[in-house]
């Protein structure tokens, strides 16, 4: 791929990621924070995937694997969660 | 060749990876209403982030090309779970919310007769000033003490302790008189039927004023504005911000001199009703005329949901509340709007020329607001008139 591709790539994820952040400031409740941070976490993957095309290294995916399934996990709780809550009455 | 032909392929897909994305967060920071996010945050968390991992093919290098592939397997299972959990979530809150009446009966009390006790918060500023004229206006119930307070930081006025000889904590009326502001604000208010008086009290302002609040046992804290700088609104930090958090009853943060409409913002949780019963008893709200509002997500989806549908709920959210006000015998107005809430309500008051927006709010603190937001929150710092603040009294340790 050609280097700058690459590089261009990678600074446009770092701006989606402040993006990303913009929209987790901005959710007015708690279900639109899950889903703010659900698309963060996928951002942040993308962040780390191009990282690992730009210093052609695979660990930094590793790192992207490990983060997605963090980001599920706390999805499903916290969805489950605020569920739950609102139940015993 | 064939290196050159993929790299070309990894180009492409990787910069159709970053559009889908781009597009995505686009459509979630234009669209409020959930389902509608749902749907645009497919695109982030579906193709766009396959995209890019596919690009890895382009690399030309056995591991990193393993390592995606996984991570693409992983995140083609998981991102539809997370997408349905959350819209599952999301229609049953929906249907909660409907199913459950939300404004609770209140027994209102006669009407005209009951005392208040209030608390000002005066810093010498401009805006303490218009809180002054503010509670100077109001037609406060006979018998109703008011205490103005000056919360003076300690490195402010060094000699404070021969001014205050006893207990800085709990001043005495007198003392509050030699500082020139208090006098003429406790001048301005001063009625034959109300106790006013005025203190001194060292501290800082949200500390010193949740104290007296509460050993007064105040009903009502009122207390001035103060511009923003850049920073302190990006957090969503403010003095009267401060001062709501730690109050252990309603604030009234004031903006304008009059009470004369009223808009009471509704979305039906506890805090709401707390709200709406106090403009229903209040005496100083007799007079006024009130818009009762509350605001629905944009677009309301347009199937599956039916009558448990954010507008339909809306409505009946308001419906209840209103009616509530009008066994109180208030002058009701209702609306339902649509839109982000807190810019909304400030809006539509400043279309109205509204002069206080009554507002719930869950009482959340500090950098738990400034990172999750808070509707009141937002209220406070976009309206251009008054705003009274109902939140629960906070926990203590």
């Amino acid at each position: 791929m050609p280097e700058i591709v690459v590089l261009a790539a990678f600074g446009w994820c770092t701006l989606l990621l402040a993006a990303a952040g913009l929209l987790l400031l901005r959710a007015p409740d708690t279900l639109h924070r899950i889903l703010a941070l659900d698309v963060l976490a996928t951002i942040l993957i993308m962040v780390l995937t191009t990282l690992s095309y730009v210093h052609a290294v695979s660990y930094y995916i590793d790192a992207a694997l490990a983060l997605a399934l963090l980001s599920f996990a706390a999805t499903l709780a916290a969805t489950l969660y605020i569920t739950r809550r609102r139940q015993p009455r | 060749m064939l290196e050159g032909l993929l790299g070309g392929v990894g180009a492409i897909l990787l910069l159709a990876g970053c559009a889908l994305a781009t597009i995505g967060l686009y459509g979630l920071l234009l669209k409020p209403d959930i389902f509608e996010q749902l749907h645009v945050a497919g695109l982030v968390t579906g193709p766009g982030v396959v995209l890019l991992l596919v690009a890895s093919i382009g690399t030309g290098s056995a591991e990193i090309v393993t390592s995606a592939v996984v991570v693409a397997a992983f995140v083609l299972v998981t991102a539809p779970i997370s997408a349905h959990v959350i819209a599952q979530t999301a229609v049953r809150r929906y249907g909660e919310a409907q199913g459950e009446p939300t404004g609770r009966r209140a027994v209102v009390h006669g009407r005209g007769t009951r005392e208040m006790r209030v608390v000002i918060g005066h810093d010498g500023s401009a805006g303490a000033e218009l809180a002054a004229r503010l509670a100077a206006s109001i037609d406060w119930p006979p018998g109703t003490g008011i205490r103005i307070i000056r919360a003076v930081a300690a490195q402010e006025l060094p000699s404070i302790d021969t001014l205050l000889s006893a207990d800085s904590r709990s001043p005495s009326s007198d003392q509050g008189l030699d500082e020139p502001a208090l006098r003429d604000a406790a001048q301005l208010i001063e009625r034959p039927e109300l106790r006013v008086e005025a203190a001194i009290a060292r501290g800082d302002a949200a500390d010193v004023l949740a104290d007296e609040a509460s050993s007064f046992g105040a009903d009502l804290l009122i207390t001035g504005s103060r511009r923003r700088g850049f920073v302190q609104s990006l957090v969503g930090w403010s003095a009267a911000g401060e001062i709501v958090d730690r109050a252990p009853c309603p604030v009234l943060v004031a903006r304008s001199t009059d009470l004369r409409t009223v808009m009471l913002a509704t979305d039906g949780s506890a805090q709401s009703a707390a709200a709406a019963e106090l403009v229903a008893r209040w005496p100083i709200f007799d007079l006024a005329r009130i818009h009762v509002v509350t605001v629905s997500a944009e677009t309301p989806p347009a199937r599956g949901l039916g009558a448990g549908s954010p507008a339909a709920a809306a409505q009946r959210t308001l419906d209840t509340v209103a009616s509530l006000l009008m066994d109180a015998g208030r002058d009701v107005v209702r609306e339902v709007l649509h839109g982000r809430p807190g810019p909304r309500i400030a809006e539509e008051a400043q279309a109205r020329s509204i002069d206080l927006i009554v507002i719930g709010s869950r009482g959340r603190t500090g950098l738990g607001r400034s990172l999750l937001g808070s509707v009141a929150g937002d209220v406070l710092a976009s309206a251009s008139c008054s705003v009274l603040i109902v939140a629960p009294p906070p926990r203590r340790p």
